[in-house]
């Protein structure tokens, strides 16, 4: 090729990927700005887990159990003093790799237990990665019963409309 | 001193010639890299994130899915015949060029698959054993073909090295090379819906654009392949009726094949251009082999000389008049389209003196003209008789260059170097096709000679 002609290719490949970059950056800024972004979860579940989790690849979680008996969200009155009880939903929070959203069961201002009833795309990506992660994150929020307990490595997004959704959940039910 | 002896007249259609080629090359080439530049792009656009090693890993695994992908496409169009690429960038560069990337493509599929089981095995703590096998059987039927398309093209891979050792026949190991086209059609269905890039998770006007990018492409060179290797070529057998009409066993051992057709002027065949002949006859329809006309095309009438070396073109012989044959071309820049100068040097040797034949035929006695038809003896030079009239016709000096293998391109008991039997030959076109030992030999004694590389013109046959 012409060395001028290879130059005008070379610079209009280096805009585009840098374009892309770029754009890749904008797009994905939310999740890097977390506050609890510098905290990252142990890959060996650091965390005193109380909850079992899947051992890698063996099996996904299907999607999470279905809210049989959810309480409506305005169940506990945020203004009231008293430690609250009930399940709570949070909001649901969109990804690029898909839906979150989760249920918490709150006894007497602590959560105990927290249902996923949307956990993100059902592709195969999405589903190994959330259900590597979810399992993690959950018994996190359950040890440190905040909603910001850092990143699982690897899995941005699902921890991004996790704790989103969690947040949201813990602020219907007066916790935050 | 001077290389270009005649130097081009300015505005001289040989030296736009040049120009508009390479012009059209080089676009050709812009446009493939940039189509994986784009690709690239939009993968980056929609998030790359190489914070952890497992998200590196994964990132590195994309990106060499979509370059790999992308290499593949550029390789169908190459090799589809596209009378375009085939015009500009020559057939055997082209096939150079498919060939090149499939090797390093090789590589670049086995990161890719490397890559992704070990940056998600890192993701979720999982074993690289577990991993591989979780994307071969828990990813989707799309996952597991494309699996399965891997493990395929590492036996082809293997199969086609094994090839290499043990000599096999061309035809066998174009038949397992033909099993890389279905790896590559098996594989595309995971890239639109695992490729995290294409495969529509989100629906941002990013992801939408990038899986119809993505769709394009493919369409593209799919597309191009079906049509310009497989319908043209069925088109033109209904279209020209190709026909033998003649058989001839030549006294130099050669078989001359003679074919009609009906409205061949609009394929426009050129001397020193080749076709892929498939000889509808039992025992032959299988086989597709490239020969080179041996004579300017008459009207409708096409003739090919062949030297029988193999099963198959000893078998021409036998072919009876009236057998119908499917030809994919015209192929190839050997033509005096190519030229640059205003001298020409022929040189051919064995099979390759066909074309050298017929581009004589067609040039005329306006400009000096060399031919050096090498061989053993004189008595085994295809169409002897024909190339003396026409030398005689067209003011050419013809040097049959007899005897047992000398050095280099001379046979042995010649001395000197080609300067002396054309001492212009740094202004000369010099077309060469033969052995590629010998025709290596003539272009590096024509390049002593100071031919400037533009000048030399030369054809390997490649399928």
């Amino acid at each position: 090729m012409k060395r001028n002609r290879a130059a005008l290719v070379t610079s209009v490949s280096t805009a585009m990927l840098g374009a892309g970059w770029a754009a890749g950056v904008v797009g994905t800024a939310f999740a890097a700005q977390d506050p609890a972004s510098t905290a990252t979860l142990g890959a060996a579940g650091t965390q005193s887990s109380s909850v079992e989790t899947s051992t890698g690849a063996s099996t996904f979680p299907s999607a999470a159990p279905s809210a049989s008996a959810s309480a409506p969200a305005a169940a506990a009155p945020s203004s009231a003093p008293a430690a609250p009880s009930g399940t709570f939903d949070g909001a649901t929070t969109q990804t690029r790799y898909g839906n979150y959203q989760v249920e918490i069961t709150v006894a007497a201002g602590t959560i105990t237990d927290i249902s996923m009833l949307q956990s993100g795309s059902s592709d195969g990506t999405s589903r190994q990665i959330s259900g590597y992660a979810l399992p993690r994150l959950i018994s996190a929020v359950l040890h440190k019963q905040t909603a910001n307990v850092g990143y699982v490595s690897g899995a941005s997004y699902t921890t991004q409309g996790f704790e989103t959704s969690v947040q949201s959940a813990m602020q219907a039910a007066g916790l935050a | 001193m001077s290389v270009d002896v005649r130097v081009p007249i300015t505005g001289d259609t040989f030296a736009d010639r040049v120009r508009t080629d390479s012009a059209w090359r080089d676009t050709l080439e812009s446009i493939f890299w940039l189509s994986g530049v784009g690709a690239v792009s939009l993968m980056l656009a929609t998030g790359a994130p190489i914070g952890s090693f497992g998200d590196a890993l994964t990132t590195i695994g994309r990106v060499t899915g979509i370059v790999a992908a992308t290499m593949m496409m550029v390789q169908l169009l190459v090799i589809a015949r596209v009378p375009f690429i085939e015009r500009r960038l020559g057939h055997d560069r082209a096939a150079a060029l498919h060939g090149r990337l499939g090797r390093i493509g090789f590589i670049v599929i086995f990161v890719h698959v490397a890559t992704l089981v070990l940056g998600y095995a890192a993701r979720t703590n999982t074993g690289w054993w577990d991993q591989a096998w979780a994307f071969a059987l828990r990813y989707g039927n799309e996952m597991t073909i494309a699996v399965i398309g891997f493990w395929l093209l590492i036996a082809i891979v293997v199969t086609s090295l094994a090839a290499v050792r043990t000599r096999w026949r061309y035809e066998r190991w174009h038949a397992v090379h033909l099993l890389t086209y279905v790896t590559v059609a098996i594989s595309i269905p995971h890239q639109f819906v695992n490729g995290t890039t294409f495969s529509g998770v989100a629906t941002t006007p990013t992801d939408t654009f990038a899986r119809w990018y993505w769709a394009a492409l493919w369409t593209v060179s799919v597309g191009g392949f079906l049509l310009y290797r497989w319908l043209r070529p069925l088109w033109h057998l209904m279209r020209h009726q190709i026909t033998v009409t003649r058989v001839d066993s030549n006294s130099d051992g050669t078989i001359s094949v003679e074919m009609t057709g009906r409205a061949l002027q609009r394929m426009n065949p050129k001397a020193g251009q080749f076709f892929m002949w498939r000889f509808l006859a039992p025992g032959m329809w299988t086989e597709a082999h490239p020969f080179s006309l041996s004579r300017v095309p008459r009207g409708n009438a096409l003739r090919i000389t062949v030297k029988p070396v193999g099963d198959h073109t000893a078998a021409l012989a036998q072919v009876l008049p009236g057998t119908k044959v499917m030809a994919e071309g015209p192929l190839g820049r050997f033509t005096t389209e190519h030229r640059r100068t205003h001298g020409v040097v022929l040189a051919g040797a064995g099979s390759g003196i066909a074309p050298i034949v017929a581009i004589l035929e067609e040039l005329d006695s306006s400009d000096p003209i060399v031919v050096f038809l090498r061989a053993r003896s004189a008595s085994e030079i295809p169409h002897l008789d024909e190339v003396r009239e026409l030398a005689h016709e067209r003011g050419a000096t013809l040097y049959l260059l007899e005897g047992r293998r000398g050095e280099g391109w001379r046979p042995q008991g010649l001395t000197g170097a080609m300067t002396e039997f054309v001492p212009r030959i740094a202004g000369s076109d010099i077309y060469v096709c033969g052995p590629a030992a010998w025709a290596e030999a003539v272009l590096d004694e024509a390049r002593a000679c100071g031919a400037p590389q533009e000048h030399l013109h030369y054809e390997q046959f490649a399928w």
